[in-house]
């Protein structure tokens, strides 16, 4: 097969993947938002105004803007041109393919994850239509948060988009599939999980304004420790840049891409279940503020303890890459 | 393009096969962080120069941001005043750094790059931070209180159960510290380096029109802000937590 | 994409590796290489679950010291217990890519 063929299959397959599995959250995200924008509208016909802007508001900064970097991590893999010589066939596949991976998988958690603030938001609302200022402030602020997994995800992609990594041999290909599965999967949990954390926080607003600041000031805590598992995913995307030097062959390729797939998908459980421990205690410290110690101690414990699997699989990743 | 890879990622990974001049110091990293250490000394002598019982515009604003964060370390730390304020300035201070270092990169300039775009800065802030929870732990149950405390919630518990569990907490807590540290500096690296990255490729593909000034002031003012914020309140509830 | 052009890039990228690592590909090599990647997906995908339960157990504790924040202490210790439990498959996935890797490997 020529060159040039190998070159645009690669582009191919790694914008496709980027594009589609980017937009699936994104779009799910949204329409959840939606759902929950007419339901309102339902109970609150005369404040159409209001639901009409929270549900807009939310779409926008949802999903829209996490479906904009598998959209300009595409066009980088579709127009990029190749800035290595040495960096033919099989290697500038995987690196297209490992980009793609990355970023689609990684905005995958987080658009979804950015639905749940936008649909409590909307609940909030048309629960209290006069609280839309600090719903819809606080719920900007959570999907911001939730897209830091999303972010990181993109520094991968960049990177492994930017820095061509040295050698011509299967080496290369474990490198950069691995890292793209890494921090891709690492970040898809991640992402829903601070979603959630996200809507639970939303939701405790939306039911005791009065109590907005606290609760405000917990829910970014409890999506902060959601994201534990993301920063894990990087670590180890950082260290498999460090592996060039393995010997070549095909026990290090496979090597490599068990390091990326332990350390990824290891951390996708651990970023749902700690958003779903998030969410409640969100909803619980807005409902009673005077126990909000003791409810954090216990979420954070929780969150701890749910992502003990996340560590082993770190600890598997780095024994796949250090010990064996 | 190829300055991207030349302005951010040169310094900042090790393992990339881009050589790193001056021993892995980032000379911008330093000279930016005393800009922002100058700035900011600047600006609270500039609003606390002439105080008044009845504030001008720049003592009302550093007044009500002293403020805002009085009430939200009382109300963490749930101590009386005197106890709380000495954990105040270091909330405080650690905020309004970061905070500035992040607006740096709004500077234009090949020569501003935010100090928080480099690991050492934020890792470094991030063992401070953990380090004093670590010592205000210490100090608050004792060395022999603050290892019951790692040897986790069922140590005390009479039996031998209890005791067992101690080894599986016990590794579980020591690393959970150490995640402690690199969630909470990775997080602020990886988020200040992404966004300045895709503000220069968006720039690049859209022919630097209109849109990168929106996507400027959301990454820039909005998301530096918020981690900036964020990073204060970890370590607040890391201190929180590890005094109670 | 059919069967053909599929293999035509399967070969491609093949030959990308070096000769001998190419051509001679043993039996113990490819047992290595197989239970690396085993251990890595009984690890990455045996974690999905253990996290996902333990953190309904650790919301609905939250949720039930918010009710009750008298009994927080018994509440703790049942969420310990029943993530404890919910671990267990988590420790086996751990357990089985270790032999993978330090055995078998």
């Amino acid at each position: 097969m020529e060159p040039q063929t190998l070159e645009a299959i690669g582009r191919i397959f790694g914008a496709g993947i980027a594009v589609g599995l980017g937009g699936i959250g994104a779009g799910i995200g949204m329409g959840m938002v939606a759902a929950s924008g007419d339901e309102g509208l339902m109970r609150q016909p005369t404040q159409n105004n209001a639901m009409v802007r929270t549900m807009l508001i939310g779409q926008a900064v949802g999903g829209g803007t996490v479906s904009v970097f598998p959209l300009v991590i595409a066009i980088l893999i579709l127009f990029m041109p190749a800035t290595d010589p040495e960096m033919v066939g099989g290697n500038f596949v995987a690196t297209m393919i490992g980009a793609g991976l990355a970023i689609g998988l990684g905005s995958f958690g987080s658009g979804l994850g950015c639905g749940w603030p936008g649909a409590t938001a909307c609940d909030g609302v048309a629960r209290n239509p006069r609280k839309i200022t600090p719903i819809t402030l606080r719920m900007v602020i959570g999907q911001a948060v939730a897209q830091s997994p999303t972010i990181f995800a993109m520094v991968i992609a960049l990177l492994l988009l930017f820095t061509q990594q040295p050698g011509t041999d299967v080496v290369h290909i474990g490198i950069v599939l691995g890292a793209g599965l890494a921090i891709g999967a690492g970040a898809l949990g991640p992402g829903i999980g601070s979603g959630i954390a996200a809507g639970g926080g939303i939701t405790g607003i939306g039911k005791w304004p009065q109590n907005q600041d606290v609760t405000f000031r917990n829910m970014l805590v409890a999506q902060a420790v959601c994201q534990t598992p993301a920063i894990f995913g990087l670590l180890v995307a950082f260290v498999l840049f460090t592996r060039h030097a393995m010997e070549p062959g095909w026990t290090s390729l496979a090597q490599l891409l068990a390091a990326g797939i332990a350390a990824g998908f290891g951390g996708i459980g651990a970023g749902i279940g700690s958003g779903f421990a998030g969410e409640t205690a969100c909803e619980a410290i807005a409902a009673r503020v005077r126990s909000e110690n003791v409810i954090l101690r216990t979420m954070l414990t929780g969150q701890a303890v749910s992502q003990t699997t996340a560590v082993y699989a770190l600890v598997i990743a780095l024994v796949v890459l250090y010990i064996v | 393009m190829d300055d991207i890879g030349e302005r951010y990622i040169l310094y900042y990974l090790p393992g990339t096969n881009l050589e790193i001049p001056m021993g892995g110091v980032n000379p911008y990293t330093v000279v930016n962080t005393l800009v922002v250490m100058a700035v900011l000394w600047g600006l609270m002598y500039a609003a606390t120069r002439r105080l008044s019982a009845v504030p001008n515009r720049g003592q009302a604003a550093l007044e009500w941001v002293v403020g805002a964060f009085d009430n939200l370390v009382a109300s963490s730390l749930e101590m009386d005043r005197e106890k709380n304020r000495r954990f105040f300035p270091l909330i405080t201070g650690m905020f309004l750094f970061l905070i500035l270092a992040n607006f740096l990169g709004f500077l234009p300039g090949p020569w501003f790059e935010e100090p928080t775009a480099d690991l050492s800065t934020t890792l470094g802030l991030g063992i401070l931070g953990v380090g004093i929870a670590v010592v205000c732990g210490i100090a608050a149950k004792g060395i022999w209180g603050y290892l019951e405390e790692l040897l986790g919630p069922l140590w005390q518990q009479p039996g031998i159960a209890g005791k067992i569990s101690a080894l599986f907490f016990f590794p579980l807590n020591v690393v959970g510290e150490i995640s402690k540290v690199l969630s909470i500096s990775f997080r602020l690296f990886g988020n200040i380096v992404g966004s300045a990255v895709l503000l220069v490729v968006i720039s690049h593909l859209v022919f630097y029109l209109v849109l990168p000034i929106g996507l400027l002031f959301f990454f820039v003012f909005f998301v530096g802000a918020i981690q900036a914020f964020v990073f204060a309140m970890l370590t607040l509830t890391y201190i929180s937590v590890a005094i109670k | 994409m059919d069967i053909g052009t599929i293999s035509a890039v399967v070969q491609t990228v093949m030959s990308q590796a070096p000769e001998e690592a190419a051509a001679v590909i043993t039996g113990s090599e490819l047992l290595q290489a197989a239970s690396f990647i085993g251990a890595g997906l009984a690890m990455g995908f045996g974690a999905i679950g253990p996290g996902i339960g333990q953190g309904f157990a650790a919301g609905k504790a939250c949720e039930a010291i918010g009710r009750s924040p008298e009994n927080s202490n018994l509440l703790t210790r049942t969420m310990l217990l029943g993530q404890a439990v919910s671990e267990t498959t988590g420790i086996y996935a751990f357990v089985i890519s270790l032999l993978l890797l330090l055995y078998l490997a």
